[in-house]
């Protein structure tokens, strides 16, 4: 092909089929000078996307891997559960007073202020970092 | 798990596109893109649908391939790629390497893959996914400046190799 001065008009009408894979010597001169039909030219090259195809039994292989995934997810409620009941447990026989029938020698503990304070700044941060983990999606 | 199939559905095609750009590989794409299902679908009791699928789909990916990256950097004993020493370990590829890419698209996505994992997905979230900047700030969680910031610096390091590579090509291809 003989080599040509192309206008940026007739350079950026020829950049798709460039980019498509056909030989344009004119145009790579042209972009050697102008560094605006260069810069459309590497835009247009980004807004390409690439060749891809998805397999055919992409959905069904991953529905599987789910599958097998469910019991897991099942147990780990089943734990949440739990912990939730046996916190609810203890304030109840806090409130009511029970604890110290139940556990005397905790009672005494927890009656001092700065172990009380410790315990509740412990459950503070268990609180919130388990809030993080629930409101704030983190995949 | 009819909701996810359908959500396969409707996003796998940007799924292996995305991840085919952000990686510039073709093998693996389908473990990757099995991951980032996955880590959807485990995430799908705490989506609130405050944001979009499509949005929150993306910060999957991102992670999955910066994961991927770290188990790769970890490989080879060498640091993480969020990291500038990033860039030191990547600079922008040599004449040479370019040359071996007889076709411009192909060098282009040479010198893409040679830029740092961040800036090249702020240019894919940005031209070929067409994000706008408030998504990719989102999807990224970092400030709108920051973000536009990068995408300046990576297309003008873009525009660099891609001059010489024109400059080469002129007389070499």
């Amino acid at each position: 092909m003989q080599n040509q001065v192309l206008s940026c008009r007739e350079a950026l009408s020829q950049v798709d089929a460039y980019l498509a894979g056909e030989y344009r010597p004119s145009l790579v001169e042209h972009l050697t000078m102008c560094g605006t039909c260069l810069e459309a030219c590497i835009t247009m090259g980004l807004k390409r996307p690439p060749s891809v195809r998805v397999p055919n039994h992409f959905r069904n292989r991953v529905l599987a891997q789910v599958g097998t995934e469910e019991p897991e997810a099942r147990e780990y409620r089943w734990v949440l559960l739990g912990a939730i009941l046996f916190m609810t447990l203890g304030v109840a026989l806090w409130w009511t007073g029970e604890i110290s029938a139940v556990a005397p020698s905790l009672a005494g503990l927890l009656g001092r202020p700065l172990v009380l304070l410790a315990v509740a700044g412990i459950e503070t941060v268990l609180a919130l970092l388990w809030l993080r983990q629930v409101l704030i999606d983190e995949p | 798990m009819e909701d996810l199939a359908d959500l396969i559905e409707s996003h796998q095609a940007m799924v292996f596109r995305t991840l085919a750009r952000l990686t510039g590989e073709r093998e693996g794409l389908e473990d990757m893109a099995q991951e980032v299902f996955l880590r959807l679908f485990r995430a799908l009791p705490h989506f609130r649908g405050k944001a979009k699928v499509s949005t929150f789909l993306y910060r999957v990916i991102v992670n999955v391939v910066n994961d991927e990256w770290r188990r790769r950097q970890l490989t080879r004993r060498t640091v993480s790629i969020d990291d500038e020493e990033h860039r030191l370990l990547h600079p922008s590829p040599g004449p040479e390497i370019l040359l071996a890419q007889s076709q411009f698209q192909e060098a282009l996505n040479t010198s893409l893959e040679h830029l740092a994992l961040r800036d090249r997905t702020i240019l894919t979230l940005h031209y070929q996914e067409e994000r706008s900047y408030e998504d990719i700030a989102t999807i990224l969680k970092l400030p709108m400046g920051t973000v536009k910031t990068h995408l300046h610096r990576a297309r003008e390091r873009l525009k660099t190799a891609m001059g010489e590579w024109t400059s080469q090509c002129k007389t070499k291809c």
